[in-house]
């Protein structure tokens, strides 16, 4: 058998299933709700940084708008000016140019004088009507005509102004921004002329102030700082923040001049520029105002607060975070709960195993569910009830195995049923016998095992002679043996018990005893202690007593003088002491009256119950002697009625084993032999473990003996005689092995035909054999009314109706056999009754069988179904074979 | 008038009365134009105390021909009588609204047309209401000395009196070249007039094409 592999590797970490489930659990949660909690909030914060880009998107297309628009208005004033005939008129005139040189008479060469003064005024006015902020009037080269924020006419030329020249020569109308030193405007400039003759040149602007910014800023959502670049830094020049915040904006861009000043002057744009102020996160988007490229045009800052988007967003972060944590914990301990729900039935199961192991099998699991853990507790439960069954009979066959003689000793009475342990005060008289012969001189040729052999034949003698007077044997050391008797009668017993022992080993050619005869007063406690005077005159009494002699104490010789003849009596020597002792003769006793027929199932004998045979029977086969060379004879097992059985040890096969040797007037006839043998041939093929097995058929020295299993244990009968009834869950362990074996025999082709306790036997482990199969069948059948002596082995009640009225017997009359023996077991009483085989028949066929529920209240239902189908009168109506019958005996549940 | 200029040109210089002379050219963008361009300006001069004029007996015509005013530049004394003659098939018009000498002579047919008498010197541009783009210009001389350069751009006023004054070629496209000048004493004037009037190209729209066209009627 190969040794059970252990699982767990040298060095793991022995961790309980429950931490690991949940962990596991816990694991496997954690990450499915940390990885939505972290998509959740990376995808929060990318849609949240869309969003504030969005924001500035839309506000820088709202800025680009509003100045488009603004620009439109420009282009639209100017050319409505500019159209104007009589503005243009009077702009010529005033310039000079309706004038013939030398007409007038001034005195300058050079061309006409200018009427700046009306230019300007006009100009003026022009310019409020149409709500402007600048208005210019340029001469065809650039010189600066008039204009509108100056009083004085200055002699400058925008001729090199980088909007103002390519409008000088192409032409043609320009608009766009316009920067004047530190001030931006946007700007529109437009060709005066005359008849296509080119007058001069009129620009209008309106100035990027605040105003602008915070008209743009409210459409827009989005704050607005323009800022003009000079040499080293960059000049806000209007924005639509109020004072205190464009001072911190003033600050924070001061910070980083560094980095955003080189693209601004280039005219680059910088995104996704982070500023704080006025307590608040704001993200920049940095464009030029004009064109890319344009940075002299200054820069445009849109700036767009990012703390309300943010901010919602962030609320929304926190709170899936916040819903994480909390699902995560609710799932956590609903793992913690579930793993141990799941492993509780677990864990239950592994206590009741424990119990189990440790000896305790009353546990039940008892889950209902059909899924894997159902399975595996009803399977548990199932196994659980198996064990407490073999533990009850087990317990129970026990109990009673602890009266089983020791081997050698088989053919004694219980020495003391329930010995009491408190000790008692009796009167008794004490017979000690001593065999000498066994006292021998031990040297290096004595033959040891012929000793123990004598010894063993002695033993058996006395105890088969203390079982047919009923007295009890003590053995005692040496070759000693006391018996102790009780009663009035006692002196008698004992004087009768020494003539029949001579007389035996007489018979059996053993050597004769010395014995010492004793009366008096004792005490008994157990069965191995005995106190008083008697013990110690007995003991030297039998020193002093010769071989073959009984002696007495002077007392217990005076009060047998009373009650034997007085030729009983003699006076001897002791051997020892030399000194008188009264003795028994024992000729001159009656001869003690045969002891035949001895109740049998009144031992506690091995396989079979008989005491040695009779002298009579004069086919006793001495113990200790050789069978055919074979089996050497051990010891008389007891009386069958087909023969004696002994117990032999197979020195072939150096094993032990019951030889029942059958009766010589058995067989009459050769057919009767033939037939013997097959039907040993068939039961020798049964080999199951609730069956008695049964080895060969042989003839030794004109004695045929069959020989077979020996098997130490109880008989059912002895467990009933004890105690009415069996338990319940070991007498179905017994009534399941029963149909076992019985099904093992049917299946082979062999009838039992006398099922009864006394062939049903019991061993110390619980199990229980099945024997006498086919062999102890009739051989001659009966008629019905006549009781031949002999011809039944055993009695009619457990007998099938067929079988009393010599009917066809089948395998159902054995099942009607285990009917009867199930009733007596379970509930004591047999279902028929009566005193001879013509009444139990009567009872069969009319009566109904008596309930066995008025025999045991407590029997179930099921139970009593089962009993009463088997005995029922018609065979049909039984089970039809032991492997039904064991079907439905296995579904019962102890 | 040529063959009075040419006598003034042949003539000596004599006593009490001088003359000047020049040789007008033109040039665009830098380069001179062809001498008979030159013919088109007007040289006068104008004595700084001018003496009591008279104004001419004939009439002075200024006609509409082929839409154009025919001549281009008129330069008559002040106090004459221009007629503007229609000689073409349509209806034109000629109106002006310089200042002093604004008139109107309204719209009519081809034919003789209205006199304007025009009693105050000064430039006087004359438009037709009807065609935008005819533009006539008059100078209202109130000097009497004044002539159009010949085909090769020479002129040459003579009887003016020898007092200081002012020498102007006018040309519409040019800047007055204006000097002040004696007669008999200021030598030839060479005279290089730069017709640097800028023209403005036809305003386009937003579109590159002439305002009223029907792909911008719906703007």
């Amino acid at each position: 058998m190969q040794p059970i592999e252990r699982h767990r590797q040298a060095g793991q970490i022995s961790v309980p299933l429950a931490v690991r489930l949940f962990l596991g659990m816990a694991f496997l949660i954690a990450l499915a709700v940390g990885s939505a909690v972290v998509v959740t909030w990376v995808q929060g914060r990318e849609i949240a940084r869309q969003a504030v880009d969005k924001a500035v998107d839309t506000s820088a297309a709202v800025q680009r708008e509003f100045e488009q628009r603004r620009l439109d208005q420009l282009q639209l004033a100017v050319r409505l000016i500019a159209a104007d005939s009589g503005f243009i008129k009077y702009i010529a005139d005033a310039s000079g140019s309706g004038n013939l040189p030398g007409l007038g008479g001034e005195e300058s060469v050079d061309g006409g004088t200018r009427d700046t003064r009306s230019m300007r005024d006009l100009l003026l006015e022009r310019q409020r009507d149409f709500g402007m902020d600048l208005a210019i009037l340029l001469d065809s080269s650039g010189e600066v005509l008039a204009r509108t924020d100056e009083n004085d006419a200055f002699a400058a030329s925008l001729a090199e102004d980088p909007m103002v020249a390519p409008a000088i020569s192409a032409a043609t109308p320009f608009s766009g921004y316009w920067r004047e030193g530190d001030r931006l405007y946007q700007a529109a400039i437009m060709p005066l002329a005359r008849d296509q003759d080119l007058l001069g040149f009129l620009l209008v602007a309106l100035q990027v102030n605040d105003a602008l910014s915070q008209a743009v800023a409210k459409v827009s959502g989005a704050e607005l700082a323009f800022w003009l670049p000079t040499d080293q830094d960059a000049v806000l020049v209007a924005s639509s923040l109020d004072a205190a915040a464009a001072a911190e904006l003033r600050a924070a861009f001061a910070r980083h001049k560094a980095q955003w000043l080189p693209t601004m002057q280039a005219g680059g744009s910088i995104d996704h520029v982070p500023l704080h102020f006025s307590a608040q996160e704001w993200s920049a988007r940095i464009v030029p105002a004009a064109a890319t490229g344009e940075g002299k045009l200054g820069s445009v800052a849109i700036m767009s607060p990012t703390d309300q988007i943010t901010g919602s967003y962030g609320a929304i972060l926190n709170r899936v975070v916040l819903a994480g944590l909390v699902s995560m914990l609710i799932a956590i301990l609903l793992a913690i709960f579930f793993a141990r729900r799941i492993l509780r039935p677990i864990a239950h199961m592994a206590k009741a195993a424990e119990a189990a192991a440790a000896g305790d099998y009353r546990t039940h699991v008892g889950i209902e569910s059909s899924d894997v853990l159902g399975r595996l507790a009803s399977a548990f439960d199932s196994l659980l009830s198996d064990l407490r069954e073999k533990n009850d009979i087990e317990g129970y066959v026990g109990q009673m195995a602890r009266f089983l003689p020791e081997p050698g000793n088989e053919s004694g009475l219980p020495a003391e049923k329930a010995a009491s342990a408190a000790p008692q005060h009796d009167s008794a008289a004490l017979l000690e016998i001593e065999f000498r012969h066994l006292l021998g001189p031990v040297t290096a040729q004595t033959d040891i095992g012929q000793r123990a052999l004598a010894y063993g034949g002695t033993e058996e003698l006395l105890a088969a002679l203390a079982a047919s007077e009923g007295v009890e044997l003590l053995q005692m050391d040496g070759a000693r043996w006391r018996i102790l008797l009780r009663g009035q009668q006692r002196l008698h017993e004992a004087a009768r018990f020494w003539v029949t022992l001579l007389r035996d080993c007489a018979q059996l050619n053993i050597p004769l005893p010395a014995g010492a005869l004793v009366d008096g007063d004792i005490v008994r406690a157990d069965r191995n202690i005995t106190l008083g005077t008697p013990v110690a005159h007995a003991d030297y009494l039998l020193c002093d007593a010769p071989v073959g002699q009984l002696l007495f104490t002077r007392g217990t010789g005076e009060a047998l003088k009373a009650e034997l003849p007085a030729s009983a009596l003699t006076v001897l020597d002791g051997i020892f002491s030399g000194r008188k002792y009264y003795a028994l003769v024992a000729a001159a006793l009656p001869e003690p009256e045969e002891r035949s027929a001895i109740s049998r199932s009144k031992r506690t004998i091995a396989t079979k119950a008989a005491a040695t045979p009779a002298p009579s029977r004069g086919n006793a086969i001495a113990v200790g002697s050789v069978l055919g060379g074979r089996y050497r004879i051990i010891s008389a097992l007891g009386e069958g009625g087909m023969g004696i059985v002994y117990k032999a040890h197979d020195i072939e096969l150096d094993d032990v084993v019951a030889l029942k040797m059958l009766r010589p007037g058995l067989l009459v006839d050769v057919e009767q032999l033939d037939r013997l043998k097959s039907e040993i041939k068939l039961a020798r093929r049964i080999t199951h473990p609730n069956v008695l097995r049964t080895f060969d058929f042989g003839e030794v020295d004109g004695h045929p003996y069959i020989s077979m299993e020996y098997v130490r244990g109880l008989t059912l009968r002895y467990l009933l005689s004890e105690a009415k009834r069996v338990p319940y869950s070991a007498a179905l362990r017994i009534a399941r092995q029963l149909a076992a074996g019985l099904a093992a025999a049917h299946e082979v082709g062999v009838l039992h035909r006398d099922i009864k306790p006394e062939n049903l036997i019991l061993e110390a482990n619980g199990n229980a054999k099945l024997m006498d199969f086919g062999i102890a069948r009739p051989l001659r059948r009966s008629t019905p009314g006549h009781t031949e002596a002999g011809t039944f082995v055993g009695t009619p009640d457990y007998c099938s109706p067929e079988q009393l009225s010599a009917g066809e017997v089948d395998e159902r009359s054995d099942i009607y056999a285990c009917g009867v023996l199930m009733s007596e077991m379970f509930c004591g009483g047999k279902p028929f009754a009566g005193g001879n085989t013509m009444e139990i028949y009567q009872a069969q066929v009319s009566d109904a069988p008596v309930r066995p529920s008025s025999l045991w209240a407590g029997i179930p239902p099921e139970l009593e179904t089962v009993i009463l189908r088997c005995v029922r009168c018609a065979p049909d109506a039984r089970f039809a074979s032991a492997a039904e019958l064991g079907l439905a005996l296995s579904r019962l549940r102890s | 008038m040529r063959g009075f200029l040419l006598a003034l040109l042949l003539a000596p210089c004599c006593a009490n009365s001088a003359g000047l002379e020049g040789k007008v050219s033109l040039m665009v963008d830098g380069k001179a134009l062809r001498a008979e361009e030159a013919a088109e300006a007007v040289v006068y001069f104008r004595p700084a105390s001018p003496a009591r004029l008279e104004p001419s007996v004939s009439e002075y015509s200024m006609s509409t021909e082929r839409k154009q005013f025919v001549p281009h530049i008129l330069p008559i004394v002040v106090g004459s009588v221009v007629r503007f003659p229609n000689q073409d098939a349509i209806l034109h018009n000629a109106f002006s609204t310089s200042r002093n000498n604004a008139f109107d002579v309204g719209l009519y047919a081809q034919g003789e047309g209205h006199t304007v008498t025009f009693s105050h010197a000064g430039y006087v541009r004359v438009y037709c209401n009807v065609h935008h783009s005819m533009i006539g210009h008059i100078l209202v001389l109130d000097t009497p000395y004044f002539t159009h350069p010949d085909a090769q751009g020479r002129f040459s006023l003579a009887n003016l009196p020898k007092e200081r004054g002012d020498l102007v070629v006018w040309h519409d496209r040019a800047k007055p070249w204006h000097v002040k000048a004696t007669p008999g004493e200021t030598a030839a004037a060479e005279v290089v007039l730069d017709l640097n009037l800028r023209r403005i190209p036809q305003h386009m729209n937003k579109f590159g094409k002439p305002y009223g066209t029907s792909d911008n009627a719906a703007y």
